[in-house]
């Protein structure tokens, strides 16, 4: 065994150790540090009961609204040609484009009590009060569902792409009816593939902190609970809290596993994915009908906050778009410092998060794959745990051991400081960027780095002309799913930020509940420019190795 | 029963041809029929708008039962015209086991779960698979796969069965013991059988008609025999067994081929209707000639270009050359016992007094 990796290795698992292990037992020993007082507080209050209640009630009826959408959607894209197809399958992973806090307030103002679609109908109708009250337990799910239905649509499209459709044809053939063979082929060939999604939703459900914080209207759930803990100074409450809601995700997560491995056979799609033309006259009257709804139900959030980013705040009262539009909201951004703040803060923690991402999730995968390093199964599943582990929990597991010079921490005191952010960050991006690398990695024959160094290359040239090369792409993907996610964070943010070190999402918040919502708009079209941006960047970057 | 194909045409969007063109042919009960070409001849398009996987643009598919009346399925989905099928890469149902892969034609047809798994059992029995039922398909070899998929075919008793590249995917030794196999099986069912294949071996061993195609037109259909030694068609007559082409002429009763000066004469197997004094062309094929020491009389002169041992004969390939030197020459196969003949040497070619097909240039 060489002793690099063997250092490598010791070195990843102590830093993943500390970063990733102890932030979780500091907050299941925090659960405990009353013996059992806080727990039994737990299970005596009935908020907490209640939290507990909607919060699974918000996943389940997340994962089936997301299913009833995404599912059809991608059959329908997958399996079909109609008039309309293109715009719609052009359009339909765009709410995943939308970071969740700017889906949240996109639908506030579309949807909310002042909305500008509630004012439309209220107005057609000529009903004297709004028709319908975007809070509680169905409007948290009305927002997950548009914001979550695309992990359902790209796991089972991608599914449907790797299907081999001569198994339909051989039960057509054989007589079997359409539903018969969605029923008994298709459906419990693509399980690997729905369950997977589930799972997704149901973590994200899980762990949403924005939909609650912001329309639940009251309605507690068990993230929001955390915070409304910590920051009444029940600290204990707040770690059983997160202990149970940690749980919740790991029996989910343990779960789904098992219907997946129960059902998991290798799709190996050699007839390609054939579109069939709709054959119904009615049908194909309708289908491009039904397409330009859908499709403007897609846009609609992304535009409405490209409107209201350039509404004159406190302009718009009961009209039912806003009246007077200027672009001070932008000019405001750019010339007062307090605004431009958040900006630079959240670039340049996304910037140091990520990066700490690139550099010890490469070696980590590196390690997993290419070396028999020791430790590398225990690395394994290391670089995966923050990924079963609702994101308000991280935050509160790194609250609970960075706030004192504690000797286990490394005597580092973070929280309050600029880095307890980018730190968040890192761990919570740790699983997507592992995963990717590993996935190019893996690609790679592994006798290449062999031969690059029997034919006498240092082990840092084969490193850097053939594994580098190699594991770019993932690379790549990695690196750019990390930078939107931590550039628009707002989870984690929310229980750990200082004023000093706000973010976007945080001033998005905060603008909101001044009642800037022209502001709140230029911050979220602003973040979306630079969504935007990194995914054109990432696409430049992954051209460029394709030219080489 | 019998199939009947009328005036088939299916074209595909973005292609300058059709894929199938205007193709007819029958197939009675009992006979097995063999559809081959090359990839992209239509072999496949043609099966599948049989199957009713696709719609023909143009044409009619109609099974006729002995007393004159005709069933029209053209427009029938595949569910209403219960053919089995048995596909290139089997497609069994990789979440179900062997015997409710077999069973799922009949679970489809809604027969009670005892029954189904009892008639799929007697299935596997006639395909040679009598204890595999339980197995995961996975653990299947190759010719066990296609064994089950021609078992899940068969079991709901299908007035056509049709197959798609049956034997592709198994390895040599196999493939050849499997042809003889499915020869046997396919006249036991007593069906109508159409089988798609590219290797004119498998329809050989196989078919009791071949079908072949060539971008989308059926260009000839007829027994083995009657394709292999009177082709009605320069296609037909490469495609099926080895051959070279070379010009010709008649002289009233036999065939006349002159190679650099030297005519040699056989009997005319086929010959085109019109006059005699046409140029034509001889399909020669390997078992019509003969080697002899170099400067025989009445032979071409050619040369050994290669040289391959074969068991019980030598494989030669040899150059003729037509004067001006060099600029056009005739590479034959031939079959020779005698392995004296070195290569890069001259030999004598002779043309034996057997029937040859000659065509229109």
């Amino acid at each position: 065994m060489k002793r690099r990796f063997v250092i490598a290795s010791v070195i990843m698992l102590a830093l993943l150790a500390w970063s990733v292990v102890l932030p979780n037992v500091s907050v299941i020993v925090g659960s405990f540090e009353g013996g059992l007082a806080d727990w039994r507080a737990f299970i005596a209050s009935p908020a907490d009961r209640e939290a507990l209640w909607s919060t699974l009630v918000i996943s389940v009826g997340s994962v089936i609204a997301a299913l009833i959408i995404g599912l059809p959607l991608a059959f329908l894209l997958g399996r079909f040609e109609f008039r309309g197809r293109r715009a719609l399958s052009a359009v339909a992973t765009l709410p995943a484009a939308l970071p969740p806090l700017v889906g949240v307030i996109a639908f506030l103002f579309l949807y909310g009590e002042s909305g500008v679609i509630t004012r439309a109908v209220q107005h057609v109708l000529g009903l004297e009060r709004a028709p319908w009250s975007l809070t509680g337990l169905s409007a948290i799910v009305f927002v997950h569902a548009y914001t979550m239905y695309v992990y359902v649509f790209l796991f089972v499209a991608a599914g449907l792409e790797r299907y081999d459709t001569t198994l339909d044809e051989a039960a057509y053939g054989l007589g079997a009816t359409r539903r018969h063979t969605l029923r008994r082929i298709t459906l419990p060939l693509l399980t690997p593939s729905i369950a997977g999604a589930m799972l997704l939703v149901f973590m994200s459900s899980l762990g949403s902190f924005s939909a609650p914080y912001i329309f639940g209207g009251g309605q507690r759930v068990l993230a929001t609970q955390i915070l409304v803990s910590k920051l009444n100074g029940s600290m204990g409450l707040a770690y059983v809290e997160t202990t149970v809601l940690a749980l919740a995700a790991v029996a989910a997560l343990l779960a789904l596993r098992w219907l997946e491995r129960r059902r998991r056979y290798a799709l190996t799609g050699k007839g390609k994915a054939t579109r069939v033309s709709v054959r119904s006259r009615t049908a194909r009257a309708l289908a491009p009908i039904a397409a330009i709804i859908v499709v403007t139900f897609l846009v609609l959030p992304h535009a409405m906050v490209v409107l209201v980013s350039f509404a004159r705040d406190g302009a718009w009262t009961t009209q039912i778009l806003p009246p007077e539009y200027t672009l001070d909201n932008f000019r405001r951004l750019a010339v007062d410092p307090e605004l431009w703040r958040p900006i630079t803060n959240s670039v340049g923690m996304s910037a140091v998060a990520t990066a700490g991402n690139v550099v010890v999730c490469f070696v980590a995968a590196y390690l997993i794959v290419l070396t028999r390093a020791p430790g590398r199964r225990l690395l394994q599943l290391l670089v995966v745990l923050p990924w079963a582990i609702p994101a308000t929990a991280i935050a509160l597991g790194l609250a609970a051991t960075f706030d004192a010079n504690r000797p286990l921490a490394g005597r580092v005191l973070l929280v309050g400081t600029f880095w307890i952010l980018p730190l968040a960050y890192f761990v919570r991006n740790v699983p997507v960027v592992t995963s990717a690398v590993e996935g190019s990695l893996r690609q790679m024959d592994p006798s290449l780095e062999d031969a690059a160094r029997g034919l006498g290359a240092s082990w840092l040239l084969a490193m850097r002309r053939i594994v580098l090369p190699a594991a770019r792409p993932g690379l790549v993907a990695g690196t750019m799913l990390a930078a939107i996610a931590a550039v628009g964070e707002f989870v984690a943010s929310v229980v750990l930020y200082t004023h000093a070190n706000r973010p976007i999402s945080i001033e998005i918040l905060a603008q909101l509940r001044s009642l800037s919502f022209g502001t709140a708009a230029a911050y979220s079209v602003l973040l979306i420019a630079v969504v935007l941006g990194i995914t054109l960047g990432a696409r430049l970057a992954e051209g460029r190795v394709e030219r080489i | 029963m019998t199939l009947a194909i009328e005036q088939l045409t299916r074209r595909f969007a973005d292609a300058d041809r059709p894929a199938v063109d205007d193709i007819s042919f029958t197939v009675g009960q009992g006979e097995v029929l063999a559809l081959v070409g090359a990839s992209g001849s239509g072999k496949t398009t043609t099966l599948r708008m049989i199957a009713g996987y696709e719609q023909p643009d143009a044409g009619r598919i109609l099974l006729q039962n002995d007393n004159g009346g005709s069933r029209d399925i053209t427009a029938e989905a595949p569910q209403r015209r219960g053919f089995g099928m048995v596909f290139q890469h089997y497609a069994l149902f990789p979440h179900m086991s062997v015997v409710e892969n077999v069973a799922f034609g009949l679970e489809a047809r809604g027969v009670a779960k005892r029954d189904r798994f009892e008639r799929a059992r007697q299935a596997l029995d006639r395909v040679g698979l009598s204890d595999a039922g339980p197995r995961a398909i996975q653990s299947l070899s190759g010719g066990e796969q296609q064994r089950v998929a021609l078992a899940r075919a068969i079991v709901i008793d299908p007035p056509v069965l049709l197959l798609d590249e049956p034997l592709s995917n198994l390895d040599p030794a196999r493939r050849e013991e499997t042809r003889g196999w499915l020869r046997l099986k396919l006249h036991e069912l007593k069906s109508i059988a159409v089988f798609v294949t590219h290797d004119q071996e498998d329809a050989f061993a196989i078919a009791d008609r071949m079908a072949v195609l060539h971008e989308g037109k059926l260009l000839q259909i007829g027994t083995p025999d009657e394709l292999y030694r009177r082709p009605t068609n320069l296609h037909v007559a490469q495609f099926i067994g080895r051959s070279t082409l070379v010009a010709a002429r008649h002289d009233g009763s036999r065939a006349a081929i002159s190679l650099a000066g030297v005519t040699q004469y056989a009997p005319i197997a086929l010959m085109p209707g019109n006059s005699s004094s046409e140029p034509l062309t001889a399909v020669v094929r390997p078992e019509m000639l003969a080697l002899c020491p170099p400067g025989s009389p009445d032979t071409w002169r050619g040369c050994v270009e290669s040289r391959r041992y074969a068991g019980a004969y030598h494989v030669y390939r040899i150059a003729v050359e037509c004067p001006p030197k060099g600029e056009r020459f005739y590479t034959f196969e031939i079959e020779c016992e005698d392995g004296s003949f070195a290569e890069r040497t001259d030999v004598g070619v002779k043309l034996l007094p057997k029937p040859i097909a000659l065509l229109p240039r």
